[in-house]
């Protein structure tokens, strides 16, 4: 007992860190002031996404706007690649991919000025594409060998490794939201529920791999038809929600399509539903309290927040990223 | 189901060695059939194929381009062929053609010329295969030296048209080259375009000055110089529809939705090479350009293409009742028809199969779509009826509407079967109807579905082209299987759906059941059907028994079956009585050895040592300790895990925590029966030592296999070991498990 609790109250704060998954990289001031009250020194930084085009393999999405970076802060670039980039690439698009992502990644580092000495893949693998994925994450450290490379791993990829295969990587970040596959029919929270935290969370301890935890703050808007998730749509792609001609307000957040229609390309049929998910307060401390009872605290890990925009830091509060880091400690 | 199939593979790592079960896995990759009995291709509209709904994907994908090209890819150039070698009355041939258009250097073209018209004073020096390839001497001349001028200016183009960008490099550019000249060579291509009179040339510079108009970004020029030329374009031939899905290109990039779509439409429904590129392109926005685009509209036909193209694109349902007030007959209905039952048939397929002991659902789903076909089906006014009836019954099945969908399908029975694919579709629902009602099955269920069942089973239905009879096959199976387990006929069951109740075959009994079912020489015909389709016949059964009597030390009972399971004798790949401090498989296996052991010699020679262990006191001790390592080597743990594996009971073996403490072959307790008396029937103390540390291995893999979820570590220190530390620590062999098994070093050093 007196081991244990001289631990506890030795042990150093856990960081707080947090995704940058913007286009431009511009902080506003709350987003500075986050970062500040909450001590964040480092930020995991989208530099681009990796997908397939006309059957190439591309770099999409290029993050912009590097050099506004303040210097206190320590970057880890983060780069999101497809599942479908993986399925079915030959031994030498992996070679060539691996060649382009390290050179692309520490070009854009060196023209920024950045240092870093830590960079991110994050890809939601499957047992198809687990061979190709691992090859790439091994030539990739060969590459990059004085740098350290992580990986995202989600939650069903704990519970299965024998499937899904353990990532030839030494550190990663488990991202604890987005749980189910956003297609099964369901009513809960697809960004966060206890319900299906709780069928994943005792396989962590046992996971090989040293990790970081995510957790969500972000906010969503998902179009559903017949209780499935079909596709989330964006902030610029949301329909008139105050037009009661077609959309029908079931409470706050969720709408019904009442009679069918095009908007910005996508197609609302009649009876589909428009529904904001957010994580509040007490949804986030729940996940960070389940979390907590289920990981091996002695070990040092980041708290990694998804992510940096201030329209969530509306629901949630410094106070509150500080708790959930209290809870986690 | 398509969880079920990936355990159909796989491979047991843990065993150290690779053995792959593959039954009844026909090969392959997924291709998005496999939740699905409807098959699209019943519409019979070849042209259709690449808009076949996928499971994975909104189409079909792979080998099923179907023809299509757009202007990106080489699969367009025989049009292009086609159309030159009519221009030259076929005395060009098409070999030739292809080298001028697509492989030939514009210098090589220019040589050409020269030798052609012998203007210049050197004579130029063509290459071998322009030799070969030559147009020189094909008459009349006044079409080759105008086709080469052509294809010149055209090549000159390709680098505007082109594009192959870098993405990797630092700042990705979209265009490639300078304004000016590809302004220059639009000037030169009208310029050309004046001097021919031929208007089959003059098409081409109409599409060439087009696209490089839509190139350069001067989208207003590109839909004004194609207007005003408009007339010159024959809708006979592709340049039309390629120039025109340019002009559509350019009102899309200008915001003008409405005409693009429309024009896309235009391109879609009469130039089929790009079929499925315009309409990847087709984007409708919003309510209002998609109500102006129908409003451009010149024909019924016209907005019924459009209504299609919508219907895949966003909402097929309204697309049909649409199209269908607009022209009931209309040939754009059925393509929309399949993809809709598809995509319903993707909600329903997953909640078909049965599980025992589990109520039949009163209420069906998706009746809204049964009630949109059954509406037309009814009154019967479609180019395609039968098919419009099939999809209704259907659907109206499963809505459980059975007497709907009786009514439906009786209306399709009558209307001919017009190809073998429609009437093995016919059958599948036909039976999909008889058993989704069903809550029991008797006799006359029995009878009513045999002509059903055997024409779904046949193997020539599976050589069908594009028949979705698997998911049929398998639903079938496990429909028929439930509903006997539900009359408590297990062996029925059993025999037409392996493992319908799990862990069944596990106990002795039921195995011999099974075993006299087959023996039985009274079956009704649907059980003589299934018997002959069965995916395990009675040696499988004979040899499961023979297993699970040697793992319940019933050695002489086992060797009886396993005696009489024809060709069932597993060859073990290690010695059975060979143990280790730390087990290692793969040393075993690799080790020669003098007899290889079969199941059945094995348990032989089991039944020697078992006879002798009590017959000659002497060797006693010896005896019991290496039966001792042939109950722990048959284990899971063992170095002879072949022992166990039957194609009944380890068919779906997939390694699971939860599961594994209830499995017969993870039960160490007949090991640890007999070290304990082989420890009892000896005085000497490194036996002693050596038959405790087994002892304790036996019960450290039974604690494993129990493991309390939140426990860290794979180990626990039980009885024995306690027991080794205690009463052996100053024997040899109590050196040797400290020097070599960690975890009990671990556990001493403590």
């Amino acid at each position: 007992m007196v081991i244990i609790w001289i631990a506890s109250c030795t042990s150093k704060k856990q960081e707080a860190s947090f995704y940058y998954w913007k286009t431009n990289f511009k902080l506003s001031e709350t987003e500075s002031q986050t970062l500040n009250e909450t001590n964040t020194s480092s930020i995991y930084i989208r530099f681009f996404d990796v997908d397939k085009k006309n059957d190439s393999i591309v770099p999409l999405g290029l993050v912009s706007g590097l050099k506004n970076i303040p210097d206190s802060l320590q970057i880890i670039p983060t780069i999101f690649i497809t599942n479908r980039t993986l399925l079915g690439a030959t031994k030498k698009d992996v070679c060539v991919l691996a060649q382009n992502l390290s050179s692309k990644i520490n070009k854009m580092a060196t023209i920024n000025n950045i240092n870093f000495n830590e960079f991110q893949i994050d890809c939601d693998w499957s047992e198809k594409t687990k061979t190709v994925y691992f090859d790439l994450l091994q030539q990739l450290q060969a590459q990059t060998s004085d740098k350290t490379l992580s990986v995202t791993i989600r939650l069903h990829q704990i519970k299965y490794p024998l499937r899904s295969g353990i990532p030839p990587v030494k550190k990663g970040v488990l991202m604890f939201y987005n749980m189910g596959k956003l297609n099964d029919t369901q009513s809960k929270n697809s960004i966060y529920n206890a319900e299906d935290a709780s069928k994943y969370i005792s396989y962590i301890k046992a996971y090989p791999i040293q990790l970081d935890y995510a957790l969500p703050i972000f906010s969503w808007q998902v179009h559903k038809r017949n209780d499935k998730v079909i596709g989330l749509v964006s902030k610029d792609e949301i329909p008139d929600t105050t037009n009661n001609e077609i959309l029908l307000k079931l409470n706050p957040g969720t709408f019904k399509i009442k009679s069918p229609f095009l908007h910005k390309g996508r197609y609302f049929m009649q009876g589909d539903e428009l529904q904001t998910e957010q994580i509040n307060k007490a949804t986030l401390v729940e996940a960070a309290k389940l979390l907590s009872e289920n990981i091996d605290k002695t070990k040092p890990h980041k708290i990694i927040f998804f992510d940096l925009d201030e329209t969530h830091f509306k629901h949630i509060t410094h106070e509150t990223i500080k708790e959930v880091l209290d809870i986690l400690n | 189901m398509k969880l079920s199939k990936k355990y159909w593979i796989f491979l047991t790592n843990f065993f150290g060695l690779s053995i792959v079960i593959a039954l009844a896995c026909a090969g392959g990759d997924w291709d998005g059939t496999e939740g699905s009995m409807f098959a699209p291709e019943i519409i019979n509209k070849p042209a259709n194929t690449a808009f076949f709904r996928s499971q994975y994907s909104p189409f079909y994908t792979g080998n099923y381009s179907g023809g299509y090209c757009d202007d990106h890819n080489t699969a367009c150039n025989d049009v292009n062929v086609d159309e030159w070698s009519k221009y030259f009355d076929g005395k060009v041939t098409k070999e030739a053609l292809q080298y001028w258009l697509y492989k030939a250097e514009p210098k090589e073209v220019n040589n050409m010329i020269f030798t052609i018209k012998g203007t210049t004073k050197a004579v130029p020096v063509l290459s071998e295969e322009s030799k070969k390839n030559t147009l020189l001497g094909i008459q009349p001349s006044d079409k080759t030296v105008p086709f080469l001028y052509y294809v010149g200016f055209a090549k000159r183009n390709e680098k505007f048209a082109v594009k192959t960008y870098n993405y990797w490099d630092d700042t990705p550019k979209e265009t490639s080259t300078a304004t000016e000249d590809i302004t220059k060579q639009i000037e030169g291509g009208i310029k050309l375009m004046g001097n021919v009179k031929n208007t089959f040339l003059k098409e081409r510079y109409i599409f060439q000055v087009t696209r490089l108009y839509y190139y350069n970004t001067q989208y207003k020029e590109a839909i004004d110089f194609y207007t005003k030329n408009e007339n010159s374009l024959s809708k006979d031939y592709s340049m039309k529809w390629r120039a025109m899905g340019y002009v559509a290109g350019s009102h899309y990039k200008q915001k003008e939705y409405s005409k693009a779509n429309y024009l896309y439409s235009l391109i879609y429904d009469n130039f089929v090479p790009h079929k499925k590129a315009v309409y990847l392109s087709f984007h409708p926005q919003e309510n209002a350009d998609w109500e102006q685009s129908l409003a451009l509209t010149k024909s019924v036909r016209e907005k019924t293409v459009l209504w299609q193209m919508f219907g895949i694109y966003a909402d097929p349902k309204r697309a049909i009742n649409e199209i269908y007030k607009l022209d009931p007959k209309s040939d754009q209905l059925d393509l929309l028809l399949v993809r809709l039952v598809n995509i319903e048939e993707e909600r329903f397929s997953e909640t078909l199969m049965r599980k025992p002991g589990m109520k039949v659902e009163e209420e069906g789903t998706n009746n809204e779509a049964a009630k949109a076909v059954s509406l037309i089906a009814s009154q019967n006014k479609t180019s395609n009826p039968q098919i419009w009836n099939l999809a209704a019954a259907y659907l109206n099945y499963a809505s459980k509407d059975f007497t709907e969908g009786d009514k439906f399908l009786k209306a399709a029975e009558k209307q001919k079967a017009s190809n073998e694919l429609i009437e093995a579709q016919y059958h599948m629902i036909s039976l999909f109807g008889k058993l989704h009602r069903a809550k029991y099955i008797d006799a006359k269920l029995e009878k009513d579905i045999l002509p059903d069942v055997k024409k779904i089973f046949d193997k020539k239905t599976l050589s069908i082209a594009s028949v979705r009879v698997d998911f049929s096959k398998q639903w079938v199976r496990n429909v028929l299987a439930v509903l006997f387990a539900g009359n408590e006929e297990f062996e029925k069951a059993e025999m037409i759906q392996p493992r319908t109740i799990e862990n069944r075959y596990n106990n002795t009994a039921n195995i011999k059941k099974m075993i006299a079912y087959f023996e039985d020489p009274k079956h009704s015909e649907l059980e003589e059907f299934f018997i002959k389709e069965t995916f395990y016949d009675k040696a499988d059964y004979q040899q499961l028994l023979g297993i699970r009597y040697a793992q319940e030390d019933k050695l002489d009972s086992s060797l009886v079956y396993f005696k009489s399971a024809a060709g069932r004798n597993t060859e073990l790949l290690g010695n059975p009585f060979t143990i280790h401090i730390n087990d290692c498989h793969d040393c075993d296996h690799a080790a020669t050895q003098k007899t290889k052991y079969t199941n059945t010699s094995f348990i032989e020679k089991m039944i020697e040592m078992k006879n002798k262990a009590k017959s000659t006191k002497s060797e006693t001790a010896q005896n019991y300790f290496l039966i001792a390592n042939g109950f722990y080597n048959m284990t899971y743990f063992g170095n002879a895990r072949y022992f166990y594996v039957n194609n009944v009971s380890t068919y779906d073996f997939y390694f699971d925590y939860n599961k594994q403490a209830l499995v017969p072959e993870n039960d160490c307790s007949l090991a640890l029966k007999y070290y304990l008396l082989a420890k009892e029937s000896s005085s000497d103390k490194e036996f002693k030592a050596k038959c405790t540390f087994m002892a304790a291995k036996c019960e450290q893999n039974a604690w494993f296999m129990n493991k309390p979820k939140d426990y860290v570590g794979d180990f626990k220190a039980g009885k024995y070991l306690k027991q080794l530390k205690s009463e052996y620590s100053n024997t040899k062999y109590y050196g040797e498990v400290v020097k070599e098994c960690g975890y009990f070093s671990t556990y001493v050093n403590q």
